[in-house]
């Protein structure tokens, strides 16, 4: 790692072999000097913001000329687009004329960031998607559009405003297939990925993962089962209260919810006082509230666990679950969407339906350690192969080589 | 004596636009899916069985068994072996014939949701030189012991395809540039549909270090 905290691929060389760095060199031979343009609407904070501040760099150790842009915006801006992206999620919102006219005004703000001398021009998520009015079409670069959100089932008059922009680009990419729609360009499947070097997932010592346990008053020495999700309906917390309660009766363990602080949403409050209610006389419940910075303490409660519970209700892609499993737990999801996409049914964790399935499937890994590992194991492999960031970092230089190269199925990049 | 270069083959993967919510909308996509689609969904699905359980041949197979909860059309699906056809488009008529058997003995055909639909996907396929050259074959036996399932992918399964024959890359250079017919004709009789690519490997590790 540099001293600015850059990371470089050499850093990655416990996931990944000296033969797949070779791989992924030759890769991105072809597009070597490239000029490769990511924009966003926020530098720091979030999912994308996290992963571009590592992409970006490596695809430059790669030979790439990459950059990373973010549009300006003010409140009223961020206020219309949350209403987008809880739009496009499928929660219902009230919009009016003035709000799309927000976002097309933001857009002609931000229209110096295009330059139109780059290779290619990557746009994540709908914030800056406006910035498509700055494309032109007679230069070189080729347009692809990352959506990080499932907008399969999104409110139909933001599809409507989107789509226009949407099907200028030359390409779009999605999580999953079924997060797409019905668009006249090509789409390509790219899942989400964690960090293995991150403060959430790096490598913990036995003791620090102890001290943190013991810190919140978890016996390290009992088996424990645990759920790490902001305290909200669509996650079940009251659920898994449930299930621990039956599995509790025949094994014993321990139950830790680990959420975000109950203060700064207030469902979230509502939620964590009816997780309580329901845990109310049932020994062994930890309820933690952490901060949202408290990645090394989540990190060291995944590595102590015993079971990990995502028994979500709804779900996107839920990497939550791939943070766990990567830890080599056994994880017990909710049947729902991406979490459906990472475990499969008895080999790399258990999908569950009810809180007795879920308490069924807790009973059957504490009774059984050889089990448990059996599925950690195959779950740290599977997100080893799909989800780590080496993945998705060869998962870009392919899409930039395919957006190069056009619709030919198989393609020889030589040597 | 030609040396063996090792190739591996990344993949990405793209929506066709097309998908299916219940058994007909199955059988109607087999016949419109394009070759590279099926070729994606009966051959790639090795990629997605490195340590499920063998129950699953392909996606459409899985699909049936996960989703549709249909176990016995699951069942006949699992059992077509897709190297027996010479033409990707024989697999798939194989496939439809089952799939259009199981809808006339159906007394009712279930629709299920849109998040748990089959989408019907493909790959776009980008080989690259893994810089691994096998000079003779105890050279090659340890090198393909260690390789990733994606290089035994391309030049034992997508190989077949592409020779157009009962054949592989490995067995047609241990053939041709080592003259072992017999090594040649035992690595032709594996099937990789019997385990998945991670067994298949050390499967022909094994033989050929025995040889070597």
């Amino acid at each position: 790692m540099e001293s600015d905290g850059t990371v470089t691929l050499q850093d990655y060389s416990s996931v990944m072999s000296e033969e797949e760095m070779a791989e992924l060199r030759a890769l991105a031979r072809p597009l070597a000097g490239a000029r490769v343009q990511h924009i966003n609407s926020t530098r720091v904070g979030g999912g994308v913001a996290e992963i571009l501040a590592r992409l970006v760099p490596l695809l430059k150790e790669l030979g790439l000329n990459a950059r990373w842009d973010v549009i300006d915006g003010d409140a009223d801006f961020f206020r219309v687009t949350k209403m987008f992206h809880n739009a496009l999620h499928g929660d219902p919102a009230d919009f009016v004329e003035r709000d799309f006219e927000i976002v097309r005004e933001n857009a002609r703000r931000n229209l110096h960031i295009i330059t139109n001398d780059d290779d290619f021009v990557a746009i994540h998520d709908p914030q800056p998607i406006g910035l498509m009015d700055a494309r032109d079409d007679r230069a070189r670069g080729k347009w692809v559009w990352r959506c990080h959100i499932d907008i399969s089932e999104g409110d139909p008059r933001v599809l409507r405003f989107l789509r226009p922009h949407i099907e200028r680009f030359d390409a779009a990419i999605f999580h999953l297939a079924d997060y797409a729609k019905d668009l006249a360009i090509p789409q390509f499947i790219m899942p989400p990925a964690i960090d293995p070097l991150s403060e959430k997932n790096r490598e913990l010592a036995p003791e620090e993962v102890r001290l943190v346990l013991e810190r919140f008053g978890i016996d390290p020495s009992r088996p424990i089962v645990l759920q790490v999700s902001r305290f909200d309906r669509l996650k079940d917390p009251v659920g898994v209260v449930q299930a621990f309660k039956i599995a509790r009766a025949w094994n014993d363990c321990q139950l830790v919810l680990a959420g975000g602080s109950a203060s700064d949403d207030p469902e979230g409050e509502q939620v964590f006082a009816e997780t309580r209610e329901a845990a109310n006389g049932v020994p062994d419940v930890h309820l933690l509230a952490l901060p949202p910075d408290a990645h090394r303490e989540i990190n060291a409660l995944q590595r102590g666990a015993t079971v990990v519970v995502q028994k979500s209700l709804k779900e996107g892609f839920g990497l939550v679950v791939a943070e766990a499993m990567w830890k080599g737990k056994p994880v017990i999801g909710g049947n729902v969407g991406g979490i459906r996409r990472q475990i499969f049914q008895g080999d790399s964790g258990f999908l569950v339906h009810s809180p007795e399935g879920c308490a069924f499937r807790i009973r059957q890994l504490l009774c059984n350690p050889g089990l448990a590992r059996r599925l950690g194991e195959n779950a740290r492999q599977y997100v080893k192969d799909n989800f780590l960031l080496p993945t998705y970092l060869r998962m870009w230089v392919l899409v930039l080589n395919a957006l190069r190269r056009g619709r030919d199925p198989i393609i020889d990049l030589g040597t | 004596m030609t040396p063996f270069r090792f190739h591996s083959e990344q993949s990405l993967v793209r929506t066709t636009g097309m998908m299916a919510q219940s058994l007909r909308a199955l059988q109607q996509g087999l016949a419109r899916a394009s070759l590279p689609c099926i070729f994606f969904h009966v051959h790639h699905a090795l990629f997605r069985r490195s340590f499920t359980r063998a129950d699953f041949m392909n996606d459409f197979a899985r699909w049936a068994w996960v989703t549709l909860h249909e176990e016995a059309l699951a069942e006949r699906l699992s059992v077509v072996d897709p190297l027996q056809y010479k033409h990707i488009r024989e697999a798939s008529d194989h496939l439809r014939a089952i799939v259009s058997e199981a809808l006339g003995r159906a007394e009712f055909i279930q629709h299920v949701e849109r998040n748990q639909a089959f989408y019907f996907q493909e790959a776009q396929t980008f080989i690259c030189d893994t810089g691994l050259v096998a000079q003779d074959l105890h050279d090659f036996a340890q090198m393909v012991r260690t390789v990733r399932p994606d290089v035994i992918f391309h030049h034992f399964i997508e190989a077949r395809l592409r020779l157009a024959r009962d054949e592989n890359d490995f067995s047609l250079w241990i053939d041709e540039a080592l003259h072992r017919p017999d090594l040649a004709a035992r690595l032709r009789q594996l099937s990789p549909y019997r385990h998945d690519l991670r067994s298949l490997r050390k499967t022909i590790a094994d033989l050929c270090a025995q040889e070597a």
